[in-house]
């Protein structure tokens, strides 16, 4: 009992200390960590450095290995190859319940038998802290997702967002090194959603606790990151803060991940890049080599219509309020645009030119 | 076809107002009604009334209290069903839990084994036991040669019968806490471990409270059926363990006393009323019909459990401390095999003895023969009972399911809140002892001439059958998804159209499934054929029963061996169709 | 046991009970006359009425008789199919206490016999009345393993009762029935004066043994099992229960001492095939038939004169056999048809309490 107590101590400690000092030692080193499931390889060799208050999203298609990586982390799957390193101290091999993480489930995983605050204090309970000193920190937890009212309730009588409040309180209350959220959103619906990604913003910036996030909703991501890391087949696309993976896209798969774009694939020969549309400009920051396939991002936003190179045919108009999106068909390429809602947008059916401003292109190449 | 027309029969008519379905459940409540609260009631009011004068008095009951005999007896009863409920729960939770660790296909075919033994009936488990656990039988045998010294004395005693009940009991314990551990999200218990709980924790803090409502409904099944169990004390057991059904039946079959039979029956109801409500109010016995009411408790009780759950987590610390956590599991699977293994023991001791040569049943057998078989298919007792059985068991199967489904449909349509008394009703032959059942039939079947009738023991089954034929419905109605009746309906098809063709192609498999069961159920049924049968309608299980009692030749292992054999392959069909 | 004999007999003639059997599915009315069901209680006795009077009377009157077993306690049955008019058999086998306690119900049960017995003398005392003929005796004796007990077994039920000379595991039945007169016995009561039971005399001698009581049977052939198998060392058993356990082999001695009783016919009322009954019983009486039966069942024969023509080594085995018989009183059934009920209750509360 002794010496539980004492390493929760000294691991509070260090997680105070270390968060007055803002040390630049990541407060989790993830590397060359694979797993293996039989034939499949779900992870493939990722390192990854988390900083102390970071927020980081792993971003990913299902199946692209962002929820096996935080699996990895939290201990709840151990791996094939590879280290985890939390504050210093590998964890690779030790039991979940001495990593000092915290994991908001998809589900929230709130104990149905117990109440609001008995879910709350649970981990307060496995730290043998005293029963004073748990309603003090549960009531401040609760205070700070706002749902002091509900302390006394079962989790089955909440309602879908007070639940992810109660999960996020519960790893809040014991101030793990790091809080992993699995897809804590999923489940609620699109009002809910921006709510909670504003709350969750507002706790990471009071609390300034390092933490994962997981998505597959690359708005969410761009919304609450201050890096994401997007992954895919198991390996890391790309890291980057939200602009660097929005502007500057390093490969392809990136480019057409993140936001709305227009891809253009073809080869490289004397400085422009032969697609199926013909000869395209590269931006000028572009080095490619000569010969090499790579791709032009265009984004909907740079897409200037009736004005420009290209001609194709208007296919679909979306009216979203603020603009009309247009979808344009040139040979078989898709192209997607946008178009102030006032004025007169295109018509289905119209003939219309198109381009954009060669350096509001990416040039990406293929790896 | 018009758009107008297509309206007039449509599914929806809110105009007019629409008979709720709950009166499919008339026939089935009207069957309950008439054959069980009615025989109930009358046998509780013979024991109040004078049969010269008409008057109510309560002699009986001073007769009764007077010759402790029958308060001892109740006493020993009550306490004997409770040990065995205790072992039951214990190791039943021990192997349930072993279950739900394993693959889904490895748990298939180990629940599989624990689930067969329940179809043999326990008069054979019992008897096998007395066999295999003989002074001089195989496991002395076994114990002495592994070293054991001295008196090996492991029959006819508190502990013989509280195994052979816990025998018997076990596999319904286990397949009633199954599911609500199956049920039991496995992320909670990683959850718990993220924030800090080890395993040990994460069992007594997690599993185990998610995990009692099926312990309480187990405890409350187990304690209920063994109330009423006769023959394990009669067989296994020493004066000390007389049980209330072994009073009951000798004061009907051998004083003709049905009186103080009733006043037994009476008070035996009474009080197991009283614990069912006692334990209602701290438990919650929502659980046991397989709704996942969480029901919320008194804080007290709350409290105390979590407090018994805590003290239960620091006791087991000692262990986790020294290394034992890990081999926690590992002890598990050992304990859970060997029960496993135990209860399908005696189903495969008889084969052996049924092929013996010699005049006893002895295990191991010393010489080969097909004499016991011969005798088995050739003597017009044992194949006349066979028949009986097969021939009743049929159109219990038939006349249970009729009711149930009648039933189990309209109850998964109603929109009433009666629903819920007609559910508790239709369980109610499993709530009431069997012996109270069996007894009150006998009384009121002997006013109308169905005693020693084929026909009244169908009836009296049929009675008895239907909790389980009941619920097996319900299940498989309200697995059923009705927007496909809706999807079928706007797809043009008329009513019966979508019985026919949505409806029964997909409730196929439960509605034979509980058939089977119900079938199963009356084949394998004692008591109420020992009552109403009258000595003179001998059905399977009461010739076994008469043999144990009167020559005990190695005939009843033929026929136990022919009874295992059919009730293998009808339950290995129930169970592939059973819903699941 | 010669099985392969007794198998052959057995397969033809079941062969024939099949078809006829009522209890299957045929039970017609026509077929009814051609044959007789007799009710017996099974196991031994199936075989050795049947060697001694079923094979016969199948022959000599050209009928078939169906065997059919009795209940352990026949009396609910008994009257379950008067009550019911169910023809659950034609003859039934009783004792004496059995017939007088179904005769205490309201309401007939039996047809009178007409026997005519032209030499009575060669019968035991009480073998007839107007209802019953006895066709064999059995007692309550003591059986002992004689593999564990050796040479120092007990020879009287005062010696069962010194558990100081004599240990092994012990035995007796769950029930006043014999029980009480055999503690009577084992107290030192005189044979001539154990009835009326000294009941509180006897429940004190039980008092005395109850703690080396290992086992109280409950039913003929669980004792007949234990020892068999060995379970118990000594006991109280039925003499026919016992001698099964001996003839297949088991260790066992019996002492003669103790109590009788008579099995005997009787016709349950109602039956239409009366007059078939009432030969097929007359039938029974004759010493050679009775000698025959012996064979296979251990019952002494009601006819004395049947021993005659048994081998005066296996007429040891019997209760009637003279050196056995001495030892035996008569069970008193009119003193057990009024005084079951409540001998059971107070018996069954010593037992509990």
């Amino acid at each position: 009992m002794n010496t539980l107590t004492k390493r929760d101590m000294t691991m509070t400690n260090l997680t105070d200390s270390a968060s007055a000092v803002q040390t630049r030692e990541a407060k989790l080193k993830v590397r060359d960590l694979a797993k293996l499931y039989g034939n499949v390889t779900a992870l493939d060799h990722v390192s990854l450095d988390v900083q102390e208050g970071e927020f980081m999203t792993l971003l990913g298609p299902s199946g692209s290995g962002k929820t096996t990586l935080l699996q990895l982390i939290s201990g709840l799957v151990h791996p094939s190859t590879g280290s985890v390193i939390i504050d210093g101290k590998d964890c690779t091999r030790a039991p979940i319940h001495t990593r000092d993480i915290g994991v908001v489930f998809q589900n929230y995983a709130l104990f149905p038998h117990l109440t609001v605050s008995e879910n709350v204090g649970f981990p307060l309970l496995m730290r043998k802290i005293a029963q004073k000193e748990i309603q003090r920190r549960v009531n401040e937890a609760l205070e700070m997702v706002g749902l002091s009212h509900a302390e006394d309730r079962f989790p089955q009588q909440l309602s879908g967002g007070q639940q992810q409040r109660v999960a996020l309180a519960r790893c809040l209350v014991y101030k793990p090194a790091i809080i992993l959220m699995d897809e804590p959103l999923g489940a609620l619906d699109a009002k809910l959603r921006e709510t909670m990604q504003i709350e969750i913003k507002r706790i990471h910036r009071e609390t300034s606790t390092t933490m994962i996030f997981v998505t597959h909703d690359q708005e969410e991501a761009l919304a609450l990151s201050d890096r994401i890391c997007l992954m895919e087949d198991g390996r890391i696309a790309q890291i980057g803060t939200p602009q660097e993976m929005y502007d500057r896209p390093t490969n392809r798969f990136t480019a057409d991940f993140i936001g709305r774009s227009t891809i253009f694939d073809g080869t490289v020969k004397g400085g422009k890049l032969h697609t199926a549309l013909g000869a395209l400009a590269l931006p000028s920051e572009a080095r490619p080599q000569e010969g090499e396939t790579g791709a032009l991002m265009v984004r909907p936003n740079y897409m200037t219509l009736r004005k420009g190179d290209l001609a194709g045919r208007v296919v679909e108009t979306v009216y979203n309020g603020a603009e009309v999106r247009v979808l344009l068909k040139a040979g078989d390429l898709e192209i997607t645009a946008s178009a102030p809602a006032r004025g007169a947008p295109p018509r289905i059916g119209e003939d219309i030119a198109f381009g954009w401003a060669t350096d509001d292109a990416r040039y990406v190449r293929n790896d | 076809m018009s758009i107008a027309s297509e309206q007039v029969p449509g599914t929806r008519r809110p105009a007019r107002r629409k008979l709720d379905t709950i009166f499919l459940a008339g026939p089935g409540l009207l069957y309950v009604a008439l054959l069980l609260l009615v025989p109930a009631g009358a046998l509780i009011l013979l024991s109040f009334k004078n049969p010269e004068t008409g008057q109510l008095e309560l002699t009986v009951y001073r007769d009764l209290f007077s010759a402790g005999i029958y308060v001892q007896t109740l006493i020993n009863t009550f306490v004997i069903a409770a040990q065995v409920t205790l072992v039951c729960v214990v190791v039943g939770y021990v192997v349930s839990a072993w279950l739900t660790m394993m693959s889904e296909k490895r748990r298939r075919l180990a629940i599989w084994l624990v689930l067969l033994p329940v179809w043999v009936s326990p008069l054979l488990k019992n008897f096998a036991w007395i066999v295999l656990l003989a002074r001089k039988g195989i496991v002395a045998q076994m114990l002495t040669g592994l070293g054991y010294e001295g008196e090996i004395d492991l029959l006819f005693g508190r502990g013989a019968v509280i195994f052979g009940m816990a025998h018997a009991l076990l596999p319904i314990a286990i397949l009633t806490m199954l599911p609500t551990m199956l049920g039991i999200d496995r992320r909670l218990l990683s959850a718990s471990q993220t924030m800090g709980a080890d395993r040990r924790q994460a069992f007594w803090r997690v599993f185990m409270p998610l995990s009692m409502p099926g312990v309480t409904a187990a405890g409350l099944l187990v304690f209920i059926i063994a109330i009423g169990f006769f023959i394990t004390p009669a067989l296994l057991g020493s004066p000390r363990e007389t049980m209330i059904g072994q009073l009951m039946i000798t004061q009907v079959q051998q004083f003709f006393n049905m009186r103080l039979a009733g006043a037994l029956a009476t008070l035996l109801l009474v009080v197991t009323l009283l614990i069912v409500i006692l334990y209602d109010r701290i438990f919650g016995i929502s659980s046991a019909s397989g709704g996942a009411g969480q029901r919320a408790h008194s804080s007290w009780f709350r409290r105390g459990g979590h407090a018994v759950l805590g003290a239960g987590a620091a006791l087991t610390e000692p262990l986790s401390r020294l290394g034992l956590g890990a081999m926690a599991p590992k002890a598990m699977s050992v304990v859970a095999i060997v029960v496993v293994a135990l209860l399908i023991v005696p189903v495969i001791a008889f084969p052996p003895m049924a092929f013996s040569g010699s005049s006893f049943l002895e295990f191991p057998p010393k010489s080969f023969s097909l004499q016991w078989f011969e005798r088995y298919l050739t003597d017009p007792q044992w194949t006349g009972a066979t028949l009986r059985s097969v021939g009743i068991s049929v159109v219990v199967g038939l006349l249970a399911t009729m009711l149930a489904s009648l039933a189990a449909y309209g109850l998964a349509r109603t929109k009433t809140k009666l629903g819920g008394i007609a559910f508790l009703l239709f369980l109610m032959p499993m709530i009431i002892p069997n012996i109270v059942i069996a007894v009150a039939l006998f009384y009121i079947f002997a006013q109308f001439g169905l005693v020693a009738t084929d026909f009244g023991i169908a009836l009296g089954h049929t009675l008895t059958a239907l909790p389980i034929v009941f619920v097996i419905m319900l299940l498989t109605f309200r697995g059923f998804d009705w927007r496909l009746g809706d999807a079928a309906a706007t797809l043009g098809a008329s009513p019966m159209q979508r019985i026919r063709h949505v409806l029964l192609p997909l409730i196929r498999g439960g509605a034979l499934s509980a058939f089977l069961f119900g079938l199963l159920h009356s084949f394998d049924e004692l008591t109420i054929a020992l009552f109403v049968g009258g000595g003179v309608k001998q059905t399977l299980p009461k010739k076994m029963w008469d043999d144990i009692l009167l020559s005990v030749s190695p005939t009843l292992a033929a026929a136990a061996v022919v009874v295992i054999l059919l009730v293998t392959i009808l339950f290995v069909i129930a169970e592939r169709a059973r819903p699941k | 046991m010669s099985t392969t004999l007794t198998r052959r007999h057995f397969m033809q003639s079941t062969a024939a009970l099949g078809l006829a059997s009522p209890m299957v599915i045929t039970g017609t009315r026509a077929r009814a006359q051609s044959s007789l069901i007799v009710g017996d209680m099974g196991g031994a006795f199936y075989e050795g009425f049947k060697t001694g009077f079923y094979d016969d009377f199948e022959k000599d009157f050209d009928i078939s008789i169906s065997a059919t077993t009795m209940q352990p306690d026949p009396l609910p049955q008994f009257k379950m199919a008067v009550d019911t008019n169910t023809n659950l058999f034609d003859v039934a086998l009783m004792t004496p206490e059995h017939m007088l306690r179904v005769q205490n119900l309201d309401g007939e049960y039996f047809e009178p016999l007409n026997l005519t017995i032209d030499n009575p003398e060669d019968f035991i005392d009480g073998n007839f009345t107007e209802y019953f003929a006895g066709i064999g005796i059995y007692a309550m004796i003591m059986g002992c393993r004689q593999d564990s007990m050796g040479e120092n077994y007990p020879k009287t039920w005062t010696e069962f009762w010194n558990t100081e000379s004599f240990q092994g595991r012990r035995g007796l039945w769950r029930s006043p029935v014999t029980t009480l007169e055999i503690a009577l016995l084992a107290d030192g009561v005189a044979p001539a004066d154990i009835y009326p039971l000294d009941v509180d005399r006897a429940f004190a001698a039980l008092d005395r043994i109850r703690k080396d009581i290992d086992i109280w049977w409950t039913s003929g052939a669980q004792a007949t099992q234990l020892l068999q198998n060995g379970e118990l060392d000594m006991m109280s058993a039925w003499s026919t229960r016992a001698y099964t356990a001996i003839a297949s082999g088991a260790p066992a001695g019996l002492t003669w001492e103790g109590v009788y009783n008579i099995d005997g016919w009787t016709i349950p009322k109602g039956t239409e095939k009366v007059d078939l009954a009432r030969e097929f019983i007359q039938y029974t009486m004759d010493p050679e038939r009775q000698a025959k039966f012996t064979q296979k069942l251990a019952l002494g024969p009601a006819n004395q004169k049947a021993y005659d023509f048994i081998d005066p080594d296996l007429a040891k085995q019997f209760p009637t056999a003279p050196d056995n018989f001495d030892g035996l009183i008569l069970l008193n059934a009119e003193y057990w048809a009024e005084n079951q009920d409540a001998l059971t209750e107070r018996f069954e509360q010593w037992i509990l309490s």
